[in-house]
């Protein structure tokens, strides 16, 4: 290679980067705006989110409504951005309990040989229910609440986070620093927890964000059909279902928690890209 | 290959028994009596009485279960607590909406995906590149529900130019049956394309780079003789990949297309059997979308032998 080719391919190399920190950058400020809208919802909001108001059904947005009012009468704009609260504890919650429930099953069958059959077995049979369809048929049993829905999806996306888990513990396991762990008799435990997992960590952290765009997507579908959250919850698909019957004679009700649903999704997947290009140098070329 | 064949249908076996447990145990997930569960409040003693021998609930689980999966395997899913019909007879009845949806969503997600991705690939680096990229970055965060009643509100009701809900059968003319499916296809296939978009750009990129692409320029040969035979032929399987399993997704998601667009298919079906609770007809469902989801990923590993006379089983 001449030093010039080489000269261009490091700059390319470099404007790259550039352009994937951007893409971090992009995906973290729209996602922080809506952690702020959820965290400090009681401050931004002037109305009740809860509060009816039958003489004022959906108005448009206006000074005082700047979303307009849904079709009970209730600030919009309020509603919207507690929604943003559940959305993004359910989101949250969702990842917590897959990345504590995947991550024990997945170290567990990566690591134990015996077990590894029958538990991917189990989690294989899970994969061939689309992921939806699964929480969709558990909200059936649990019944419509917050701590059901983050139940359902949680464990509707365990066995994709525990396949992962298994396949990086898989490769950790023989690396020679565990086999001296071993060699100096380390406790299973330890072993696990101290030099396992922390190695195993980087795919988790790119699966997270994609489970929290799932979460959030799934909630809110499952809330429109109404098998999720119950109606008087504000969250965004609860609005949207409420909103549905009069979405020609007000379509604010529809644009706005629409519109936050993508930018939510978007700033996750936008977060997901870059982190995986961060920590996964071997796959910056295939996704450049 | 035909041991090959064979060897995965064994391997389906677990997976499927997996499928029927869960959807067996749905029923027992909660604590207390599953019949009063689906009876409500209001059910007599007597009711939830015939509803516990109806569904043998009496029985020990174990028993239970070994009698629902020698049914299931004689093809008897059981009747709907609700309208009394077979579970399977329902399902049928509702396959026809919900086969021509995925399939023509399939067709929006592949016809828009694949050239936009070949042509982001092409123009890579240019502003048309950074455009298509961005529109493929929305487009994955939309939920594709939303975007159906966003397409309701202004293709629909605004401009009226399609039907906004309902469904016509086949039989009443191909035309005028798809123009009923024309806004679900779209809802549920675009954030699909934006998928395919992104896994074609990348390989049919990786592909560009390679010696023999520069070869068959070199000898002269046509942009787009390069382009469709030596490129994008050795992009397939990626593609083939990431469309198999969009469209086994697909499927799933019919639940909430057919919801926002009325049409009277078997995902619709799913919620109102939730709904209801009504258990036989949710796990019917469950496990015939579970056996198209692993047959399409079967026929998917096949189709690699089509595209790609290197792999071999």
């Amino acid at each position: 290679m001449s030093t010039l080719a080489a000269l261009q391919e490091f700059r390319k190399s470099a404007a790259k980067a550039l352009r994937r920190n951007r893409i971090i950058r992009i995906g973290l400020i729209i996602f922080v705006f809506f952690v702020l809208a959820a965290v400090f919802a009681p401050i931004i909001c002037q109305h009740d989110p809860l509060k009816m108001n039958p003489l004022n059904r959906m108005k448009g947005p206006s000074r005082e409504h700047w979303f307009g009012t849904d079709e009970l009468g209730r600030d919009l704009f309020s509603r919207v951005v507690y929604g943003a609260r559940t959305s993004l504890t359910v989101g949250l919650s969702v990842v917590a309990l897959t990345i504590f429930m995947g991550g024990l099953i997945g170290l567990i069958a990566g690591f134990f040989r015996k077990l590894d059959g029958i538990i991917m077995r189990i989690m294989d049979g899970f994969l061939a229910m689309p992921s939806e369809l699964v929480a969709i048929a558990l909200m059936a049993t649990l019944g419509p609440s917050m701590n059901n829905v983050i139940l359902a999806l949680s464990i509707a996306h365990v066995p994709r986070m525990a396949r992962l888990l298994r396949s990086s513990v898989l490769v950790v396991r023989e690396l020679v620093y565990v086999e001296a762990a071993e060699a100096l008799g380390v406790s299973v435990p330890r072993m696990l927890f101290r030099h396992v997992l922390p190695n195993c960590l980087s795919p988790v952290i790119v699966q997270a964000t994609s489970t929290f765009a799932f979460a959030v997507l799934s909630e809110a579908s499952l809330s429109f059909l109404g098998v999720g959250l119950p109606p008087y919850v504000p969250s965004w698909g609860t609005i949207l279902s409420g909103g549905r019957q009069f979405m020609n004679q007000a379509p604010w009700i529809t644009v706005f928690p629409g519109l936050s649903i993508v930018f939510t999704v978007l700033s996750l997947n936008l977060l997901g890209d870059g982190l995986r290009d961060l920590l996964d140098p071997k796959l910056r070329r295939i996704s450049g | 290959m035909a041991r090959y064949l064979v060897r995965r249908i064994v391997l389906l076996v677990p997976v499927m028994l997996v499928v029927a447990t869960f959807a067996f145990l749905l029923i027992h997930l909660v604590p207390g009596d599953p019949a009063a569960m689906i009876l409500g409040d209001m059910a007599s003693v007597d009711d939830v009485e015939r509803l516990r021998e109806e569904l043998r609930l009496n029985e020990p689980l174990p028993v239970q279960y070994v009698v629902w999966l020698g049914k299931i395997l004689k093809g008897d899913f059981g009747k709907s607590l609700y309208s009394h019909q077979p579970v399977l007879q329902m399902l049928a009845d509702r396959a026809q909406p919900t086969l021509i949806l995925s399939i023509s969503s399939l067709l929006v997600a592949v016809v828009i995906g694949i050239p936009t991705g070949i042509a982001a690939a092409i123009k890579r680096g240019t502003r048309i590149d950074a455009v298509i990229l961005s529109v493929a970055m929305f487009g994955a965060a939309i939920p594709g529900f939303w975007l159906g009643l966003v397409m309701i509100m202004f293709i629909g009701v605004k401009l009226g130019w399609l039907p906004t809900s309902g469904y016509q059968p086949w039989s009443a003319g191909a035309s005028n049956s798809l123009r009923y499916f024309i806004m679900p296809a779209i809802a549920l296939g675009f954030p699909y394309s934006a998928l395919i978009i992104r896994v074609t750009r990348s390989t049919m990129l990786d592909v560009l780079g390679t010696d023999y692409v520069r070869t068959a320029r070199a000898k002269g040969l046509r942009n787009l003789v390069v382009i469709g035979k030596h490129a994008l032929r050795n992009s397939l399987i990626p593609i083939l990949t990431v469309v198999g399993m969009s469209f086994a997704t697909m499927v799933a998601g019919t639940v909430v297309t057919e919801s926002v667009f009325s049409i009277p298919g078997m995902g619709r079906l799913v919620v109102t059997s939730v709904m209801r609770r009504d258990y036989p007809v949710l796990q019917g469902a469950i496990l015939v979308v579970a056996a198209i989801y692993v047959i399409v990923n079967l026929v998917v590993d096949l189709l690699y032998v089509l595209v790609d006379p290197r792999v071999k089983y």
